[in-house]
């Protein structure tokens, strides 16, 4: 018994050591940006506000449709035939797996070689072209597992398709669309090597932003910033667990 | 009555699938036939492409031993990264499958969190530590700070599929192998390690690939000192302006993902598809 | 899963989808500026001005002056290399869409962009600051009778000695040979530049060749001497001012205005101009076609060159500037600042890299072979 609880003890160890690696260099920022005059410094910069607020209509935009598309493919998945759904799962995969860098590259390409102006469109697009499979994929995941039988039984009842939709079906749905939306929201707010090489001119997401700031040399606005990102982070992801948690009770 | 339904549902299908279709056209199969061809063309000396030509030229450069040395030294280098985010993530997906109840939710929380905040910010974060308090470079601008620091950035990538893995295996079953009399390091190989193959192909897949790729750390940690595909990549694109090469490096880089991901689909027998769950363990 | 519950699915997806993209679609984002094409700008009364320069080129108290006088906002982007530059501009243009309104590239980028015709006229009557340029920049041979585009700054690219790490070092007699060899006490501790011609040019200069009269063979042998010298060296980067800053860099090549700006704060460092020679290059401002307000954009650019704007920027970036009457506006201790304006003597060691295109493919292939060699 004791040699379980030894490798127990080690594990949790280790464990417990990665975890504060992990955990370390944030709130090492997190100490150097809890400043008042980071903070006041970052209020005045313009260009950080402008620049947060495009990543954010564009997450918003972009995962609205990506959850949109992902649905309606899981949906159409399980009514291909079989040979195809494996090629079919397969190329929705691959553009994850795909380095972020390849991809960026080969749109811009893409459009240069259309004729295609590089503006919101085009990174709007992009955003919901990657952030798809992810969507899709999880979709994909909770429409597998549905519970037909709720719909069997308002069917029995004689509800109307709308309303089987609407009571039946959608509630299933909606806590996996939250995951995927919220998924696909991270991706698009996060993203920098595909948004570098598709956006136009006027475009400048945040990322980007912290980029050409940090290429200048790192100053403290960025702490601040990593600071009030950081609290955001978190509060999502708890507020998204404590309803998922909810739901499961239910 | 059977053929108006199977009607519908055939109609139905092929609307739902057409964002699909579009999507998979527009932007898997467009941009890459797109490059395939690029790479394939000629450029003149400002570096403007000629896509009606035909010139072996890039493909014929990237055999030089100084880019196959780029190759071998990314190979290398991603290679490295993944066997550390094994080796760390493996004991740390394992443990975290033990845990019950709410304990378990919040070691999940401890890993998604940090996955979950922006990628600059948290390179930033290793850019101010690597650096020496007097303001000196420390691990700043050095082979061993950028593994490091890619090994921070993938762990969570190589976690959450092994830990997926992990929870399929009960605690009963590795219970009953110990009453059969078998020591710990029995249990791991014989039980552990066999079931939790696709879970360590997948976690391969999702760390070694992406890194083969990987521009940013290099750039921002490494102060291009060392010259990785990411940074050759954007280098060819945005400086040197030689799309032909930097297209052919590209196509060869997805070549060998096919040949990665086949390789690693044969290297586990036990599993039907790859593919069929690898979304993330939510 | 039955068939009515697919189609209404599938119906009211649809539904969704097309209004959603009629929504979004039709709906200007205003979160992006003005992009409701580049048409729709009006360039009577612009309220935006995008230029791309290199970064802190342009003092913020002209750009702010201007800003208020025009009652418009100036946003600045930052590329690290003329080849950027070119890159952006090329595919902006090529694909039609907004593009900047002002660009600033140097002279052999100035004179490639005109006859790749990627740029707009000058209008010299609405440039009258140029009457006060002195006569060495109003016929340059990259841009003949200033048609193209207009000179802004002129300097030089050449080494700053950390008197901190290297106190008993004679810089004086320091060449670009010794930076490159890189022996102690320099050796692991330079930094080059990320520019492929700046560090061609002194590689040619450290072994006894000149620009103009380069052949492969020459740059060959330049490259060859780089890549034994690279094992000695410390970093690259297109940004040397937080390697000089950071203290740990012996001898860091850079551009003589940011070595002197980071001389000001951190007084050990020393402006040094090698023995064998170095560049001196100069940049310009100029109008891309597809801007979207010209007009203002060459108002900008003649309140930048203006005496007031130039005396400024000379000031604040320790830049010169071709405009005379501003060199006259100027303190006595910046006149005479040979690392700003360099003496008759040093300037007789100084070079213009002209553009050679013949030379850019090797050039380019072998500055990948550099970067990708250990």
């Amino acid at each position: 018994m004791s040699s379980v609880s030894k490798g127990k003890f080690f594990l949790a160890i280790l464990s417990v050591l990665i975890l504060v690696a992990l955990w370390g260099p944030m709130f090492f920022i997190l100490n150097k940006g809890a400043s008042v005059e980071g903070f006041l410094t970052l209020f005045q910069k313009d260009e950080i506000w402008d620049a947060t607020k495009q990543s954010l209509g564009l997450a918003t935009v972009s995962s609205f449709f990506s959850v949109l598309f992902g649905t309606m493919i899981a949906f159409a998945i399980p009514k291909v035939p079989k040979k195809w759904q494996e090629r079919l799962n397969f190329s929705l995969v691959f553009p994850m797996i795909l380095p972020e860098i390849a991809f960026g590259l080969a749109l811009m390409v893409f459009f240069v070689k259309l004729g295609i102006p590089l503006g919101w469109q085009t990174l709007l697009f992009s955003h919901v072209a990657f952030s798809l499979s992810y969507s899709t994929l999880l979709m994909k995941i909770r429409v597998e597992s549905l519970d037909l039988s709720l719909i069997d039984a308002a069917k029995d009842l004689g509800a109307t398709p709308l309303v089987i939709f609407k009571h039946a079906l959608l509630p299933q749905l909606i806590p996996s669309m939250a995951a995927a939306f919220v998924t696909s929201f991270a991706l698009s707010l996060d993203d920098f090597l595909v948004s570098f090489f598709v956006k136009g001119i006027d475009q400048r997401t945040l990322p980007i932003q912290i980029y050409s700031m940090m290429r200048l040399g790192v100053k403290n606005e960025i702490y601040s910033l990593f600071v009030i990102l950081f609290c955001i982070s978190i509060a999502v992801v708890l507020s998204t667990q404590l309803w998922l948690k909810k739901g499961k009770k239910l | 009555m059977e053929s108006k339904r199977h009607v519908a549902t055939k109609k139905s299908t092929i609307i739902l699938l057409l964002p699909f279709i579009f999507w998979g056209v527009i932007f898997v199969i467009g941009p890459f036939a797109v490059l395939g061809w690029t790479s394939i063309s000629s450029k003149d000396i400002y570096g403007v492409i000629d896509y009606q030509s035909f010139d072996l030229h890039a493909y014929q450069s990237l055999l030089k031993p100084v880019f196959l040395g780029i190759f071998f030294k990314t190979f290398l280098f991603a290679g490295l990264c993944t066997l550390g985010c094994l080796l760390l993530g493996y004991p740390l997906a394992f443990f975290l499958s033990r845990l019950k109840g709410t304990l378990r939710s919040w070691a999940l929380l401890g890993i998604l969190i940090p996955f979950w905040t922006s990628f600059l910010l948290r390179i930033l974060a290793m850019f101010e530590l690597f650096r020496n308090s007097d303001g000196s470079d420390g691990l700043l601008y050095t082979p061993f700070g950028v593994q490091i620091a890619m090994l921070y950035n993938y762990l969570p990538f190589a976690v959450l599929p092994l830990y997926a893995s992990f929870t399929r295996i009960e605690t009963s079953c590795l219970e009953a192998a110990r009453d059969l009399g078998a020591t710990s390091f029995q249990i791991f190989l014989k039980v552990i390690l066999p079931l939790s193959q696709r879970g360590i192909a997948t976690a391969v897949i999702f760390v070694f690939v992406p890194s083969l790729g990987e521009f940013l750390i290099p750039d921002l940690l490494g102060g291009g000192r060392e010259f990785y595909l990411g940074t050759f990549l954007q280098n060819q694109f945005l400086s040197a302006r030689n799309w032909p090469l930097g297209s052919a490096m590209i196509c060869l880089l997805v070549f060998m993902s096919f040949v990665a991901i086949a390789f690693l689909k044969k290297a586990t027998p036990t599993s039907a598809s790859l593919f069929d769950d690898s979304g993330s363990a939510k | 899963m039955t068939p009515n519950i697919s189609t209404t699915l599938t119906v009211n997806f649809s539904w969704l989808v097309i209004l959603a993209v009629g929504i979004f679609g039709c709906t200007p984002k205003g979160k992006t500026g003005d992009t409701a094409g580049a048409q729709n700008v009006n360039e009577v009364v612009p309220t935006e001005l995008k230029v791309f320069s290199w970064a802190d080129y342009l003092p913020p108290a002209v750009i702010e002056e201007f800003e208020k006088e025009n009652s418009l906002k100036v946003s600045i982007d930052y590329f690290s290399s003329n080849e950027e530059l070119l890159t952006k501009v090329q595919s902006s243009v090529e694909s039609a869409s907004r593009g900047y309104d002002l660009i600033i590239p140097s002279d052999y980028m100035a004179s490639a962009m005109s006859k790749m015709g990627l740029l707009t006229e000058v209008p010299h009557d609405e440039v009258p600051s140029l009457k006060e340029f002195s006569k060495d920049f109003l016929n340059p041979s990259y841009n003949p009778g200033l048609k193209f585009v207009v000179p802004y700054a002129w300097g030089t690219t050449a080494l700053a000695v950390n008197t901190k790490l290297l106190p008993s070092f004679d810089s004086s007699q320091l060449s670009w040979a010794q930076f490159f060899e890189a022996k102690s006490p320099l050796k692991g501790k330079t930094s080059w530049l990320d520019d492929m011609r700046e560090v061609a040019h002194a590689a040619l200069l450290a072994n006894g060749k000149k620009w103009s009269s380069a052949t492969e063979d020459d740059l060959k042998l330049a490259f060859d001497y780089l890549k034994t010298a690279k094992k000695n060296f410390k970093i690259f980067t297109p940004e040397s001012r937080p390697v000089m800053e950071g203290g740990d860099c012996a001898v860091c090549m850079g551009y003589s205005g940011d070595i002197l700006q980071i001389a000001r704060d951190k007084k050990f460092l020393k402006y040094v101009l090698p023995k064998e020679g170095a560049t001196i290059w100069a940049d310009n401002l100029a109008v891309p076609k597809n801007a979207a307000a010209p007009k203002m954009a060459f108002r900008l650019i003649n309140k930048l060159i203006s005496a007031q704007g130039a005396k400024t920027f000379v000031e604040t970036l320790l830049y010169a500037s071709p405009n005379q009457k501003a060199f006259d506006l100027l303190s006595p201790e910046l006149k005479i600042n040979k690392a700003i304006f360099p003496s008759p003597e040093d300037f007789s060691k100084l070079t213009y890299l002209m553009d050679r295109p013949e030379l850019m493919g090797k050039l380019e292939s072998l500055w990948t072979e550099l970067k990708a060699t250990q």
